[in-house]
């Protein structure tokens, strides 16, 4: 059902801080979004007593901050914490609705080491790669024996690009060595390659592509990401320090745990 | 004065002065407010005057008085009402609605009410005429006086006498309302000579077919009286034949000044024609302002729709998602007058990047839908852009619509932009 959107609720004063993507949020449908789009991030940082006080609060939403109090009281789960939020906006259609509670009951029912990899990789995806890491950290802690490789494989990988998107090149080339040797694929080693690119000089780089023996199709390939790279970011004179200032500002979002 | 909290007051302000009246809702009408305790002087001279060098003013037959002895005095305040042009008064600018809302503070005080402002139930504003510049100043005037914006109404003085003609008892309009309402200039070193009579007709009448049951104004063009006094009744009379000529009227009102019974024998004798009530006074505006603050409570007209000329006649709306179900929304309701025609919300674009409004007329023969674009809008995911929406009347047959992109929090930040369109209105 498209259309328009009419938004009931007056954005708030003060906003509520989403610890897990670093954001503050103003208004009900923004919290709304962040449920629907990030799914995998529904947890004890955002289902708490400081939310429903600033839905109360702030949003003048008194009877629905009661009930979600009700809710956390009873220890209500994610999927059942969330309904009323979204009841209450209408954000989504009647399908749209019965399709999320569809998925956020399945995700309930996820082993949790799957559901904790989601959730790692939806912070990767918000760039909250510090606590992705940790989260990544806490899968590889469980016990894996009955887990498939190709998860094993993927929660190495995924860690490693983490890594090498916070510029820590050892760790991220450690985590990839790992996913090779559970599960070697050549999407993992195109991955290890490009790292190894970045962070080694050429004659090294060289060398490890003969010790794996690189065919010459995935080397290109390589070779044509690298390029695609581009050499130097063009920057008006005279806004280096913004520049600058907004890459030290995205780093330490992204290092936020 | 009776009433102490929750008061109706009407305000009536022209040319040629103010009137001021408050509802005694122990008697249940409404009660003039003479200048001076004891007198029947109920019109207050459109006279300001500011003591120099002191933050001293004075209003109506006082401000007369002290620009003899010193004060500067402002005698064209009901002129200023329809510019922007600021007035230097003693070293300092003062804008049309500073102005006004010193005038009116010294009037509202001879209520003798404190704090009036948190006392006040409703306020109701009448002049002759409505232009935006004048109700923009009327409402910063109230504004400065500390009044509610929502306990105050600005309305012409047609629409007044539709409130105190429809609060009357049945027999006075069962059927059409004529007015005819006196204006005059009295030379100050004459005083009792009337000048510049005019005199302008006006009416009122039901079409019970309808529901809600529709009251029409008609006006004629104003006729200046001649200062004979028998040609004055002579061409007051063939006035009121021609405009009233083969109609049913149930009551007429003479108002405003210069009227006197002593001079239209010819006049009253046809108007009092056919068992026709005929009334005289000076303050029937007032009044009728008065009676638009209390329907604001009571509702009793609720059944009638007055047409006067400021009202909009055409519904503006979206179709719109409302709480998950799809719903019209009304932006601007037909049966509004222009200048109260404001507002404004935000809402979620949903798989669309551009505006459709519908506007149907309130005699439903014309319906349509305007389209409106926004160009620049930036692509973000579906449902994370939040817009703006103001809409605003600056005549009864044009809105205004500006459109802001908020963004979506700091998800999606803000564009900044900004659109504008003009949507006609029948």
């Amino acid at each position: 059902m498209s259309g328009y959107r009419l938004c009931r609720v007056e954005p708030a004063e003060k906003p509520f801080y989403i610890e897990t993507i670093g954001v503050n949020i103003f208004t009900l449908e923004e919290l709304c979004y962040y449920i629907v789009n990030d799914m995998a991030l529904l947890d004890e940082t955002l289902m708490n007593k400081t939310l429903t006080a600033w839905i109360g609060t702030e949003l003048k939403l008194p009877e629905l901050a009661e009930t979600l109090n009700y809710l956390l009281a009873d220890g209500a789960d994610a999927d059942e914490f969330v309904i009323p939020i979204l009841k209450e906006d209408g954000y989504l259609s009647y399908n749209e609705f019965q399709n999320f509670r569809m998925l956020l009951t399945k995700q309930g029912k996820e082993p949790r080491r799957l559901r904790l990899k989601k959730k790692a990789d939806a912070l990767v995806g918000s760039d909250k790669l510090v606590g992705a890491i940790a989260v990544y950290r806490k899968v590889l802690e469980l016990d894996l024996s009955d887990a498939k490789d190709s998860f094993v494989a993927a929660v190495h990988h995924n860690m490693g690009v983490a890594f090498v998107r916070l510029f820590r090149y050892r760790e991220a080339l450690e985590c990839f060595e790992k996913a090779l040797k559970v599960t070697y694929t050549r999407e993992y080693l195109k991955t290890y390659l490009f790292a190894y690119a970045l962070s080694k000089p050429r004659d090294k780089y060289e060398e490890k592509c003969a010790e794996l023996g690189v065919d010459d199709r995935t080397r290109a390939e390589v070779e044509e990401e690298l390029r695609a790279m581009p050499p130097e970011v063009p920057v008006a004179e005279g806004e280096i320090d913004r520049y600058l200032s907004g890459l030290t500002r995205a780093y330490h979002r992204a290092a936020d745990a | 004065m009776n009433e102490s909290h929750h008061i109706l007051i009407g305000f009536e302000l022209n040319k040629d002065g103010a009137q001021l009246c408050y509802y005694d809702r122990k008697a249940g009408e409404p009660v003039s407010v003479a200048s001076k305790v004891g007198t029947e002087q109920y019109l207050f001279p459109l006279l300001l005057c500011k003591m120099p060098e002191k933050d001293e003013w004075h209003f109506g037959i006082e401000a007369d008085y002290f620009s003899r002895h010193g004060g500067i005095l402002v005698e064209d305040l009901y002129e200023r009402l329809f510019t922007e042009e600021p007035l230097e008064l003693d070293g300092r600018a003062y804008s049309p609605a500073e102005l006004l809302a010193v005038y009116m503070e010294a009037a509202l005080q001879l209520l003798g009410v404190s704090e009036l402002a948190e006392n006040v139930a409703h306020l109701t504003f009448t002049t002759e005429k409505l232009t935006r510049i004048l109700v923009e100043h009327v409402r910063r005037a109230l504004a400065i006086q500390g009044f509610d914006a929502r306990v105050c109404t600005v309305q012409d003085k047609s629409e007044s006498g539709f409130y105190y003609v429809y609060s009357q008892k049945q027999e006075v309009w069962n059927r059409k309302i004529a007015f005819f309402d006196f204006s005059q200039t009295e030379d100050p070193a004459l005083p009792g000579v009337v000048r510049d009579l005019k005199v302008t007709y006006r009416a009122m009448d039901m079409n019970r077919t309808t529901k809600p049951i529709l009251v029409r104004p008609e006006a004629a063009a104003a006729l200046e009286l001649p200062e004979d006094k028998k040609e004055r009744d002579e061409a007051l009379a063939h006035y009121a034949m021609k405009e009233m000529s083969n109609q049913l009227f149930s009551a007429v009102f003479l108002t405003g000044r210069g009227f006197d019974q002593s001079w239209a024998k010819s006049t009253l004798a046809f108007l009092c024609r056919g068992g026709r009530r005929v009334f005289t006074g000076s303050n029937l505006f007032v009044r009728g302002a008065c009676y638009a603050s209390l329907e604001k409570e009571t509702h009793h007209l609720k059944q009638l729709l007055y047409l006067g000329e400021d009202l909009i006649r055409t519904n503006v709306g979206m179709d719109m998602i409302v709480r998950g179900n799809p719903a019209y929304y009304p932006l601007i309701s037909a049966g509004t007058n222009w200048f109260d025609a404001d507002t404004r919300c935000r809402l979620i674009l949903d798989d669309r990047d551009y505006l459709a409004f519908s506007i149907n007329s309130m005699d439903g023969r014309v319906k349509k839908r305007c389209r409106m674009e926004l160009p620049g809008l930036p692509k973000r995911p579906n449902r994370t852009t939040c817009l703006e929406l103001s809409l605003s009347c600056p005549t009864e047959k044009e809105c205004v619509v500006k459109v802001k992109d908020l963004g979506f929090g700091e998800m999606f930040e803000s564009s900044g932009l900004e659109w504008e369109d003009t949507l006609p209105l029948g």
